[in-house]
């Protein structure tokens, strides 16, 4: 298990502890230029819930972190929030990157073995847009719809926890494949562009679900039952 | 001590000499025995018994006894003897350092190195299964179709899933592309 922030800790020393929180500060509106400033000062400055941004780092830095203390605190709309603004860097700026790094892949090499690998990664690309747009277009209208006290009765926890697939899954089988059986008739440095690319979705994704699944999903059950249904 | 040598002959040179030659492998605890009547059989270790090849019935009676453990022997054959097969064999010619790999080999003393290989690659019947999964056959075909149990359809697929790291279906069939276990116009993808 890494070290564990605190609001005392400045915000620097959190960015040069682990580079591949960069996109999830950004996502809080936080952008670079933090002086010696501390992640309670920063967090004020830019108007966001201190221990929400802790409880979001901490649990991407140390998988079994759960911010035990105050997680029924956080108000399902703020988590809702920092997801969708999730989907959108994946959609934005993951998935394309990775489409074209592939395409820079696939293009240096030869054989059957690129041709698979990009069929593979449609495929699975399919997948990946249609996890996030049921995400955007049901459960998180529904768990709006719950803050807002007028809940829309077609969802539920559940249905999202029953329905909810792994997307990190394909991601590692894809590394697993190029890494161990693909013939390296390919450019060495755009392959390993792509698959440093895909470490970094997959790691990203990984904390996503975490948050989806151990969060989130918990505390909309818990609002629930608080609203008797 | 991680596996147990036992020598069993009624030469002194022979067995004193063996006993000489594998005190230095480490890991070893090395017993030595005029007979099969003093012979350790708290088989809880690896074990290995090397013997004069005159007494390989009483071994093949202690394996039958002990039968529900894994029990290599070693037949020592003096010049002229007629080896057995089925059993590995030395003579009294062979070298020191040729005694020390067979008793490592058999023993496993290197498993660091060679065998993983060896674990990581998939047995026929894993081979089998996924060719099915790469046709895109659910669990229940392949069941039927190989004539066992949708639990050791299961079992199999945990293994191949945990030998090669790759989990989805389709993820399965470019590998078997890739290996050529599967011809590309035999499966449809996705
Ligand atoms: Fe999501
Ligand atoms: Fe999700």
């Amino acid at each position: 298990m890494s070290r564990v922030f605190d609001g005392s800790s400045t915000m620097a020393s959190l960015v040069f502890s682990e580079y591949n929180l960069l996109p999830v500060i950004n996502r809080f509106g936080i952008r670079l230029g933090f002086k010696d400033k501390t992640i309670e000062q920063v967090c004020e400055e830019n108007g966001v819930e201190t221990s929400f941004f802790l409880a979001i780092v901490n649990t991407y830095m140390n998988p079994n972190y759960l911010p035990h203390s105050g997680l029924i605190g956080f108000s399902p709309g703020l988590i809702v929030d920092y997801l969708h603004k999730t989907h959108d860097y994946y959609l934005n700026y993951s998935i394309p990157r990775i489409d074209y790094l592939l395409d820079g892949l696939v293009n240096s090499g030869q054989g059957e073995g690129m041709a698979l690998i990009r069929k593979f990664y449609r495929e699975y690309r399919h997948e990946f847009f249609a996890h996030i747009s049921d995400e955007e277009e049901n459960f998180f209208p529904y768990v709006r719809s719950i803050v807002s006290g007028k809940p829309n009765a077609t969802y539920a926890a559940r249905t999202f926890e029953q329905t909810h697939t792994n997307l990190d899954e394909k991601l590692s089988d894809l590394r697993n494949l190029i890494i161990k059986y693909l013939q390296p008739t390919y450019d060495d440095n755009r392959c390993n562009e792509f698959l440093i690319a895909l470490h970094n979705l997959e790691d990203d994704l990984k904390d996503h679900a975490r948050i989806e699944d151990l969060i989130l999903a918990p505390i909309v059950e818990q609002v629930e039952k608080d609203l008797g249904l | 001590m991680n596996a147990l040598v036992q020598i069993v002959h009624p030469s002194d040179v022979i067995r004193l000499g063996l006993q000489a030659v594998l005190n230095n492998l480490p890991g070893l605890q090395v017993l030595v025995h005029r007979d099969f009547g003093t012979v350790c059989t708290n088989f809880c270790r690896k074990n290995l018994i090397l013997f004069d090849l005159s007494l390989i019935q009483d071994f093949d009676e202690l394996k039958r006894t002990f039968c529900r453990t894994k029990l290599d022997g070693v037949a020592i054959a003096i010049d002229g003897q007629k080896m057995t097969h089925g059993i590995a064999n030395i003579s009294i010619n062979t070298s020191e350092q040729k005694v020390k790999e067979l008793v490592a080999e058999l023993l496993e003393l290197n498993s660091k190195s060679k065998p993983k290989l060896d674990q990581n690659s998939l047995t026929d019947r894993e081979i089998d299964i996924l060719k099915c999964v790469a046709k895109g056959l659910s669990n229940k075909e392949i069941a039927d179709f190989l004539h066992i149990s949708i639990h050791t359809v299961i079992t199999h697929r945990k293994n191949i899933t945990s030998k090669l790291g790759i989990k989805s279906a389709s993820g399965l069939t470019i590998y078997a592309i890739l290996e050529g276990f599967l011809n590309p116009a035999d499966i449809t993808l996705g």
